[in-house]
């Protein structure tokens, strides 16, 4: 596939790829996640305001496309990576810009606890569970959406200090 | 989402999946730690090597990322298959809570593991 694009703008693609990925997992993980928060409220009364109405989704219709892209996300973000590690961070360090590097070290981690986490999560949402299995599905996606949240927002901060091509 | 069951599924599927996530999240730290990927890349010269190895003049910075990730794959796996076959009454002490707990204890572990580019 490189060899029908420029460098260049083979890693813009993926990147650009790997970007709308993340924006359709966040979207996902952060209905799912509202919805579980807000079921532990359920039973309030009140007229239908924006957060009632972005926390009332089918949560477990979620699973399965949090899962898929999540692991699509960390497939084409862990092959960029190999080109950030020349073409970025070494510039990025150059420059002593340590704390954007450090930011975007822990989203790696970050992402990585998550894709551990995806068979439990799995598993929670698609079979009858107890109540310490409740709390742990409960938490379980609330972690995977912070840590998505996370990875995106260091993803974006190091694109707006090295992007590809600057 | 159902919600019938009383007590904790022992079934060998859920205490994989169980122990599988926080086996991950300790196992990619120790490994990211203590040195131990399974192997260095070289992105530069796209080389692989066994183990930890460090940056040479010849083949550029390398790389422990992917590293940490197999180690930590391959340790959680053969640890959550432990677990799933252990005795039910071992099964039944696994907390689920242990799930999000560990990984979200690991988390400042991991802030701090990067000290040096907080700086």
């Amino acid at each position: 596939m490189e060899e029908f694009f420029s460098g260049s703008a083979f890693w813009t693609f993926l990147l650009i790829a790997h970007g709308l990925l993340s924006v359709a997992l966040l979207g996902a993980l952060t209905h799912q996640a509202m919805a579980v928060l807000k079921s532990k409220k359920a039973g309030i009364s009140g007229s239908p305001n924006f957060i009632r109405r972005f926390s009332a989704v089918a949560a477990p219709a979620y699973v399965n496309v949090v899962c898929v892209l999540w692991v699509l996300s960390f497939i084409l973000g862990g092959w960029i990576y190999s080109e950030y590690r020349i073409a970025i961070r070494i510039p990025m360090e150059q420059q002593e810009l340590f704390k954007t590097v450090g930011t975007f070290e822990l989203k790696e981690h970050m992402a990585v606890f998550g894709l551990g986490l995806l068979p439990y999560y799995s598993y929670l949402w698609k079979n009858s569970v107890s109540t310490s299995e409740e709390s742990a599905r409960r938490w379980v996606t609330v972690f995977l959406a912070a840590a998505c949240w996370y990875t995106f927002l260091a993803g974006h901060i190091v694109n707006n200090a090295r992007g590809f091509g600057s | 989402m159902k919600n019938i069951a009383s007590a904790p599924s022992t079934s060998r599927l859920a205490i994989f999946s169980l122990v599988f996530g926080p086996a991950n999240a300790i196992l990619y730290w120790i490994s990211d730690i203590y040195k131990f990927p399974i192997f260095s890349f070289y992105p530069a010269t796209y080389r692989m090597e066994w183990g930890w190895t460090p940056t040479t003049v010849d083949d550029g910075p390398a790389m422990y990322w992917y590293g940490w990730i197999a180690t930590a794959l391959i340790g959680s796996t053969l640890l959550g298959l432990l677990a799933a076959f252990s005795p039910v009454a071992v099964r039944q002490k696994v907390p689920p809570a242990i799930s999000w707990l560990i990984p979200c204890l690991l988390v400042p572990a991991m802030v701090y593991s990067l000290k040096f580019y907080w700086r």
